[in-house]
């Protein structure tokens, strides 16, 4: 597999999903959600074959799991909007998978075959996909809170924030299984559950930012504008966790940086 | 529930300290437990967790669970065991500890030179007071707010129950568990056997089993062929690199070159000019490339092999700006196959990462090898981890997972 095909299928993808967030604007909502469902289905069998071709999951870098993100993002996308009749979040679903797509378009990567020894694990796939569920369901959770902010104070409808709960438990309930999936792993492959290691450090953060926001909820269920603040600030600690640790000083011994390969 | 008592206490005006603690005592009492954790690093320096080793972490662990039970079912009225099961309190402490994992996530937690990260003991979190008081404190609001909630027992605070009870077993396990933790290297040479492991500072032990090593094997991906920039050294080809294919062609471009891979050994040795295929200790991969200039098409022919320990690598110059390299091998896998024998046992394994093996109360990893050497490593390097308190940790994280199912299928209250 090849960048070329990559660039290729980015560009089909473009077609889709630029096209259902054009047609979402003009208020074709069905024929939208068709354009998101070829698009997604199109990303899933490009993944399907990337899996096959290059002999291992496709999770190991970073840019490999953007395209999972990609895939998830308009699914949950779809169910929002399946469910509770929300077309804006389909919008906001589809643009976030394209631009996500984008990134890996700008910087693009063999998809080598390589796959270090310490990666070679029934745990890789869960701990991975597990996690990519979770980031997807938050990153519709933080979709909610940033509309709700921008959006003036009247206009709040305590349906959306119930919403946004709503998608942060079954978040929650993911990252506390890739964090607890994780420790398994860890265990099985270093010798020891927790070391934390700088990206261990950023998951606990997360984890903890989005127990602060649960609980602060619980105490709290009117004072909506500082909830949307808190899902907010624990959107931007994933974003840091999963993007940021890599590169900044502090990963420098990470066990967690498989990118440079 | 106390939730609910407590929600509306700040619409009206109470003075400070007034019962019932809000947000702005809980600041106070967990900045305070911080600033004084502070002063005892800088006074003390690291806290010693070796104090706390069996049999002292079991008395530890039993009285405070047996406190903190005492505390909730008899003194429910203090204020401060009130404080401890409320909202404010809960918030709060979790700030605290996401404000010190926060430090610990930004500042480089190795050695410094920066004055002020040596004092306040910036570099070493995981070991400073502070982090432990406020971890205490966490640990001493969970396990008050799980007992309240366990006792009496209502079906519908499973889910609760097993989330916060399991992060309290965890946690507990996690900070008393610490010091029983050992954690021993041992560097077996083939054909040899080898009793004696060493630990991080250096100490020496002996163990009451052996380790015989019959054979180190390491299996490889095949090269990788790229291009770099002859001043920087950096990779300048898009594509990162290009994995040679031995069932396909294997070929890329760069600018106006065109490069084949015509011939490919697995293990070569240079004879004049060319190479031949020669399986001898430290003989690397090596390739013949065609390179065509698409300008004028002229071609060239070249070899190109990454060496080894043994033998120098080959680059071919492309221009003056720029040459294709052949990458090292990466590990595909690498096993140890050895010999457990005990006065009693015997046991024959082959060691894997990722697949440790269970002896006498020990784990034993696969943890590295001779890097330089490669895939000619004549030593095997293990790790020997052994950690009693595993049982309570696994039980701990069971629970969470358990009650992660819960949130999943019951979601928020409405």
């Amino acid at each position: 597999m090849n960048v070329m095909v990559f660039q290729n299928i980015f560009w089909l993808l473009t077609c889709f999903w630029l096209l259902s967030i054009v047609l979402i604007f003009f208020k074709k909502n069905k024929l939208a959600l068709i354009f998101t469902a070829m698009g997604t289905l199109v990303l899933i069998t490009f993944t399907i074959v990337l899996w096959i071709q290059m002999e291992r999951p496709p999770m190991r870098t970073l840019g490999e799991t953007r395209i999972w993100y990609a895939l998830l993002l308009p699914v949950i996308g779809m169910i929002i909007y399946g469910k509770w009749n929300y077309t804006w979040m389909l919008f906001y679903t589809n643009l976030m998978a394209w631009i996500f797509l984008l990134i890996n378009y700008l910087h693009p990567e063999n998809f080598s075959k390589t796959l270090m020894p310490a990666l070679q694990s029934i745990w890789f796939v869960p701990h991975v996909l597990v996690y990519m569920i979770a980031y997807a369901l938050l990153a519709a959770s933080s979709i909610v809170a940033l509309k709700n902010l921008i959006q003036k104070e009247s206009s709040l409808s305590i349906k959306s924030i119930l919403l946004a709960d709503q998608l942060v438990y079954l978040g929650f309930s993911f990252l506390t299984f890739g964090l607890l999936f994780g420790a398994l792993w860890a265990k099985q492959v270093w010798g020891h559950y927790w070391t934390w290691d700088p990206k261990e450090v950023w998951a606990f953060l997360t984890w903890m930012g989005y127990l602060i926001y649960i609980h602060f909820r619980f105490f709290k269920p009117l004072e909506i504008r500082k909830a949307n603040t808190l899902l907010s600030i624990a959107f931007a600690i994933l974003i840091l966790c999963w993007f940021w640790v890599n590169y900044s000083p502090i990963a420098q011994n990470s066990v967690h940086t498989y990118t440079n390969y | 529930m106390s939730h609910n008592q407590t929600s509306n206490f700040n619409t009206t005006q109470h003075n400070l300290w007034q019962a019932p603690w809000g947000y702005v005592e809980s600041f106070f009492i967990v900045f305070g437990a911080i600033l004084i954790g502070f002063l005892w690093q800088i006074s003390l320096g690291n806290l010693s967790i070796k104090l706390l080793a069996f049999p002292n972490n079991i008395i530890v662990a039993i009285t405070y669970i047996l406190c903190l039970f005492l505390l909730q079912k008899k003194f429910t009225n203090i204020l401060i065991v009130k404080w401890f099961t409320s909202i404010p309190a809960t918030i709060t402490l979790l700030s605290a500890v996401l404000f010190m994992v926060l430090l610990m996530g930004t500042i480089p937690q190795s050695i410094s030179e920066n004055i002020i990260i040596n004092t306040l003991g910036l570099n070493q979190i995981t070991s400073h007071w502070a982090f432990y008081i406020v971890q205490l404190l966490l640990l001493t609001a969970l396990g008050m707010v799980t007992l309240k909630r366990s006792f009496p027992f209502y079906k519908h605070n499973l889910g609760f129950i097993l989330n916060h009870a399991g992060l309290f077993i965890t946690l507990l396990a996690g900070l008393l568990g610490a010091s029983d933790v050992q954690k021993w290297k041992m560097i077996v040479t083939e054909d040899k056997s080898q009793q004696i492991v060493i630990n991080e500072n250096n100490e020496l032990k002996e163990l009451d089993f052996k380790i015989h090593l019959y054979d180190f094997h390491m299996d490889e991906y095949l090269p990788k062929l790229t291009v770099v920039d002859n001043v920087t050294g950096k990779v300048v080809l898009k594509e990162q690199n290009i994995m040679i294919d031995t069932v396909g062609t294997t070929q890329f471009s760069f600018q106006d070159y065109k490069i084949v891979v015509t011939q490919f050994l697995s293990s070569a040795g240079k004879i004049e000019d060319k190479y031949v295929a020669v399986y001898d200790l430290g003989t690397p991969p090596a390739a013949q490339l065609k390179i065509t200039n698409l300008n004028n098409n002229e071609v060239q022919h070249h070899w190109v092999t990454c060496g080894s320990f043994l033998y120098p690598y080959e680059a071919v110059k492309l221009s003056e700006q720029y040459s294709i390299l052949m990458t090292f091998p990466e590990p595909k896998k690498f096993t140890s196959t050895v010999d457990f024998i005990s006065h009693d046992t015997l046991k024959n394994v082959h060691i894997e990462v990722n697949k440790p093996v269970d002896f006498k109360g020990w784990k034993i990893y696969q943890l590295s090898y001779e890097e330089e050497m490669g895939k000619w490593s004549q030593t095997s390097t293990f790790e020997l981890v052994r950690d009693p308190w595993l049982p309570i940790i696994y039980a701990g994280i069971f629970m969470m997972l358990s009650g992660a199912v819960f949130l999943f299928w019951k979601g928020p209250k409405k």
